[in-house]
């Protein structure tokens, strides 16, 4: 299989919009690539002063990756909501991670860096999250979206709602219900969602 | 829950979540008949309502910093058979660990790169791995080796794993710094990078282009070893970024902008011309400390205008700048540049103005097309620019090629091969006119004199020179035979003829000198001349001319029996030589061409003395030569023939130091004499084969010496002989049709493989045998004849045999004594030279040896029974051999080293070992 080119990349984010999750695998290990090489140059011009500001890295990204590919603004916000999902994805491998050497009991399998952004104690409310989300997603799977793209992946409601091409109105009360639904789905872990330390509060 | 009842629901707690708290009782109270559904939506709206703190604040900024984390592996992790140690960097194509073996197995710490495809799906993986396959086969000592690789476990954006290559650690300095550091002359600096391009050149033979060669990646070790890091893996990188999905642009993200040739800028096709157009930047910068392009702090668009549009400026104008031209002051200055290459800046200037100049220039064309094509054609320049011959890159108007012409002739170089092709041209149209026309001296002169002394001379210890030496030796004799069949008796003719035909006999096959391997042949030639010489001595036995000539045919005929084997009698024709050339060199103003024949047979009989079992009267005849030779290289330091044959009266005498074990003397004269005098003939001749074949023995001999010397796990042994290897690959490489660099690999690996069976890895020690034996076999099987050639085999045998003892394989180490009999046996017949014989007899006892402990082992009787017959066998063939031997050898024998195996203690074992049947 080659790998996907940009007008390729368009007609990915069509095909997932249409329910292929197939295409959303295909879509995923770019995406990641990308994030990541955006993280990078955001830390660096981070260290000069500037603020962090995740929709313009997602922005960055899918210029990069789909640029110069003429098309509807929707592909735009199709990538959000995928980037979201990725965001989402790297955060959960890294807890795995985490827990796996705790249960291990071995030397710290984390950078000194990981360590401090994911407590122990988060470790196991994010991956009790990520558990609860999945059944979410068997319900009610725009929930789980609205989810990966506010929580993961920082969207703000009117960005949220051009990713995922419903009203503001419907992203604040699915954002309301989603989060009544998790709190009660994690009701033995009501500490999820407490901001990793206060550096990474906006 | 299904989805239809979730559906009730959220519709229930979306309606009620607005409502105050009275009202919304009352709306559940009308709205839900079903208790079971009413909890349902209270749960939620009492989660709603719950106000501690939940998923208020977004994540992302977490996810951000874990995205930016180098690592996506730590240290501890297990990747295949190694445990990643720490991270010891990170660029544009990935990060590198230092990692261990983590099974133990090895000592050896590697570097692994995990690579960051931009897309790691199923088939680029595979991709990747078929590349991987291709990178690992190249085999280069200048070339830091591919030794493994794989898939990571799953990753984020990576279902499948990424790949990462396992490569050899390589401690050095970047080229351009290592040659700072060492204040590296400017023809020091072409040496060194002529290794490098000797490097590239090896893998675009192999079709491999490395795209993304700078400083960096060109590693100098501490030794001098020239090693280039991450061959191929930018154009894997490029070729799957170029094919990802963002078009150009792309492709320049995976390669150093700084040193990107045009076609790299603008996501053209790469080709070996990319390598050959970042060759010439790195020399530009290794020669004039700067870049042709400063590229620093230009925009993409500026970049790729300077590089694919405006010439690059001369070397000698880089040099010429003044340094207040130069706008950064971090710059060096022009007298530091100057001072770092060991000369002045007019020096400097002049040194690169001209050939240089024009090298350097038609690398850096635009045009990949009008580069050098292939690493090896700007290593030939380079090359050809260190002898004083004409360099191509420069228009060949007559006026240059006679500057370069004197040039050569001003330090003695030797010739042209443009002179060479117009005389062989000439020759061959005087062979036809001769056969039309009267014949006339004049020609013959012209042949013997020019073509082969001068032309052939030239050209004799060139890379690849061989196809044009086959040709000449073919008009040559068909030319010569010509006039020895009409028989004609002219005296001046027949010394013209007979040396004529010594030349040729030389080019056929002296075993001393490059030669085309055809043994039977130069013997013919060396007959006929010897027999012109003789019938010329009978004439007139006053005439000292003819006296050192039949002197010379003497000694060669001697080299070439004795290589050969035969029954002639080599001493005698070698004290029939030394006696003829006694007058010549008794006056008081001896005949330095004598002189230097007489050391040069004397070395040589004395060699064949210390194989024949008079070692001290061998050793003492080498010395002698070696004291002649070296008194005559001091006044003429020039003369490459005379340095090469004192470095074989010194191969001679460590040959009998190896073989009577002295090795803290054989490793003072490798290091404090051979190896400084050859070394000095590399930085004047680079590519030289006999230099070259002479670095392979000395390093060899190097390396057992400190072998036997040093400790077991001491490292010393193994780099020498790896170093020996490495010369021998060269040879190949440089001349795939000259004999000896098989046989000299051959001989390495033998060699390699005594080293690493002495550190107990037998799979290596095997490994490296089996390449040899294949090399030794091939050689054999071209030539039945040729006694060495069986030899070797057998010996290759012999070591298999003793690898599989050491490593207590006794079963598997039957077949190679076998075979190894099978083959002394047929020798000792043929030959009447002990050591042959010495080496039979010890190779019975070994197997007589085998079969004891095997006996002694054997849990059922019957293979006791076998196994004593057949050890009682081999030791009595061992004792009646070595008895045989031993009478021949008269006193003293049991001091000289004939056998491995001592005739008494044999016999003893033997007796001992009948005693307990």
């Amino acid at each position: 299989m080659p790998p996907p080119t940009a007008p390729e990349v368009t007609q990915l984010l069509h095909q997932w919009q249409e329910g292929d999750e197939a295409a959303l695998d295909r879509l995923l290990p770019l995406v990641y690539d990308e994030l990541r090489r955006q993280a990078h140059h955001h830390m660096r011009q981070e260290r000069s002063g500037h603020t962090l500001n995740t929709t313009a890295l997602v922005h960055e990204a899918f210029l990069n990756l789909a640029a110069d590919v003429p098309g509807p603004l929707e592909n735009r916000a199709h990538f959000f909501a995928i980037a979201s999902r990725v965001m989402r994805r790297v955060l959960i491998w890294y807890a795995r991670k985490r827990n796996a050497a705790k249960r291990g009991g071995g030397r710290p399998a984390l950078s000194l860096d990981e360590a401090m952004l994911l407590a122990d104690a988060r470790v196991d409310d994010l991956l009790a999250l990520d558990a609860a989300l999945e059944r979410l997603d068997q319900l009610d799977p725009r929930l789980c979206r609205v989810v990966e793209c506010r929580y993961f992946g920082g969207l703000g409601v009117d960005e949220t709602a051009t990713a995922l091409g419903i009203s503001p109105a419907t992203v604040k009360r699915d954002w309301q219900t989603a989060r009544a639904w998790l709190r009660r789905a994690l009701h033995d872990a009501p500490t999820v969602g407490e901001p990793p330390s206060a550096e990474d509060a906006q | 829950m299904d989805t239809q009842r979730w559906q009730q629901v959220k519709a229930l707690f979306e309606a009620a979540v607005g409502r105050p708290g009275a009202e919304r009782a009352a709306f559940l109270d009308e709205a839900c008949g079903d208790p079971a559904l009413r909890a349902e939506v209270e749960g939620l709206l009492d989660a709603h309502d719950d106000e501690t703190p939940f998923l208020d604040t977004p994540v992302a900024p977490t996810v951000w910093t874990l995205l930016d984390q180098p690592l996506p592996l730590e240290a501890g992790t297990r990747l295949g058979p190694y445990r990643l140690l720490h991270l010891i960097g990170e660029g544009g194509m990935g990060v590198v660990y230092l990692a261990e073996r983590a099974d133990g197995q090895f000592e050896r710490q590697v570097a692994i790169k995990l690579v960051r495809l931009a897309s790691a799906e199923r088939g680029l993986v595979r991709r990747f791995e078929a590349e991987r396959r291709l990178l690992a086969s190249l085999d280069h000592p200048g070339i830091a080796r591919l030794l493994d690789g794989g898939l990571t476990p799953s990753f984020p954006g990576a279902p499948s794993g990424l790949p990462y290559l396992v490569m050899e650690v390589v401690e050095g300095a970047p080229l351009t710094v290592y040659a700072d550091q060492q204040q590296l002359s400017v023809h020091e600096r072409l040496v060194l990078f002529r290794h490098v391009c000797d490097a590239v050149q090896y893998a675009h033979q192999n079709l491999i282009v490395h795209s993304d060669l700078k400083p960096s990646n060109i590693l100098v070790t501490p030794e001098g070893q020239v090693k280039l890091l991450d061959f191929g893996i930018a154009k894997l990188l490029a070729e799957e970024a170029a094919s990802d999905s963002q078009g150009d642009g792309t492709a320049v993200r995976a390669m150093t902008p700084t040193y990107a040739a045009p076609e790299q800028l603008r996501g053209a096709s790469l080709t070996t011309a990319t390598d050959v157009y970042a060759l010439g930047l790195l020399l530009c910068e290794l020669l004039t400390g700067r870049r042709p392009y400063d590229v620093q702090g230009l925009t993409p668009a500026d970049v790729e205008r300077l590089v694919c549009r405006e010439a690059a400026p001369r070397l000698s104008e880089i040099v010429a700048q003044q340094p207040g031209e130069r706008p950064s002051s971090d710059e060096s200055s022009l007298s530091d540049l100057a001072r770092q290459r060991r000369t002045t800046p007019q020096g400097l200037r002049r040194s690169l103005r001209g050939d240089l100049d024009a090298v350097v220039a038609k690398a850096l064309q635009k045009d990949p097309a009008q580069r050098y094509a292939f690493a090896a054609q700007l290593d030939d320049e380079l090359g050809r620019h260190l002898l004083r011959l004409p360099v191509r890159a420069r228009p060949a108007t007559p006026a240059y090629r006679t500057a370069a012409f004197v040039r050569r002739h001003a330090v003695g170089v030797g010739t042209s091969v443009l002179i060479l092709l117009a005389l062989l041209g000439g020759i061959v149209a005087t062979t036809h006119q001769a056969r039309i026309a009267e014949r006339r001296f004049d020609s013959l002169r012209a042949l013997s004199n020019t073509l082969l002394s001068e032309v052939h001379d030239g050209i004799r210890d060139l890379p690849g020179a061989t196809p044009a030496r086959r040709t000449l030796v073919a008009s040559a004799l068909a030319y010569l035979d010509d006039l020895y069949r009409e028989g004609r008796t002219d005296p001046a003719l027949q010394f013209d003829l007979a040396e004529a035909y010594a030349q040729v006999g030389e080019v056929q096959g002296h075993p001393h000198y490059t030669n085309l391997g055809d043994l039977e042949g130069a013997l013919e030639s060396y007959r006929r001349a010897f027999e012109l010489r003789a019938a010329l001595w009978r004439r007139d036995s006053t005439d000292a001319r003819v006296r050192l000539a039949l002197a010379d045919s003497y000694g060669h005929l001697a080299a070439v029996v004795e290589w050969r084997g035969g029954d002639e009698d080599v001493a005698a024709m070698r004290y029939r030589a030394l006696d003829l050339l006694d007058p010549l060199v008794a006056s008081p103003s001896p005949d330095l061409d004598a002189l230097h024949v007489q050391a040069r047979i004397q070395s040589e009989h004395g060699w064949e003395l210390v194989f024949d079992g008079q070692h001290d009267e061998g050793l003492a005849a080498v010395d002698a030569a070696i004291d002649v030779l070296e008194g005559l290289l001091r006044d003429a330091p020039a003369d490459l023939a005379l340095a090469l044959h004192l470095w074989r009266a010194y191969s001679y005498r460590a040959d009998g130091l190896s073989f009577s074990g002295q090795s803290e003397a054989l490793f003072t004269l490798m290091d404090t004499r051979g190896l400084p005098l050859l070394h000095r003939l590399e930085a004047v001749h680079p590519n030289h084969s006999r230099v070259q074949y002479g670095l392979h023995i000395a390093y060899g001999y190097l390396g057992q010496a400190q072998g036997r010397l040093g400790l077991r796990d001491d490292d010393q042994a193994p780099a020498s002989i790896r170093r020996s290897l490495a010369y021998a690959d060269a040879m190949v490489r440089i001349d795939p049709t000259n004999q000896k660099g098989e046989e000299a690999q051959s001989r390495a690996l033998s060699a390699l493989s005594r080293v690493y069976a002495n550190r107990g890895r037998t799979d290596d020690a095997l490994a490296a045998l089996r390449r040899s034996l294949a090399i030794a076999q091939r050689r054999y099987d071209a030539d039945p004849d040729n006694v060495e050639a069986a030899n070797r085999v057998a010996l290759l045998h012999r070591s298999m045999c003793r690898v599989f003892v050491r490593a207590d394989r006794l079963p598997e180490a039957l077949p190679s004594c076998a075979s190894a009999i099978r083959l002394q046996e047929t020798i000792s017949h043929e030959t009447t030279s002990l050591v042959y014989l010495g080496n039979l007899g010890s190779a019975y006892g070994h197997t007589a040896r085998i079969h004891r402990t095997l006996a002694e082992r054997a849990a059922s009787a019957d293979v006791r029974a076998t196994h004593r017959a057949e050890a009682l066998r081999w030791y009595r063939l061992g004792v009646e051999t070595l008895r045989t031997v031993k009478a021949q050898h008269g006193d003293g024998a049991n001091e000289s080293r004939a056998w491995e195996v001592n005739p008494d203690s044999l016999a003893a074992e033997y007796a001992s070992f009948q005693r307990g049947a």
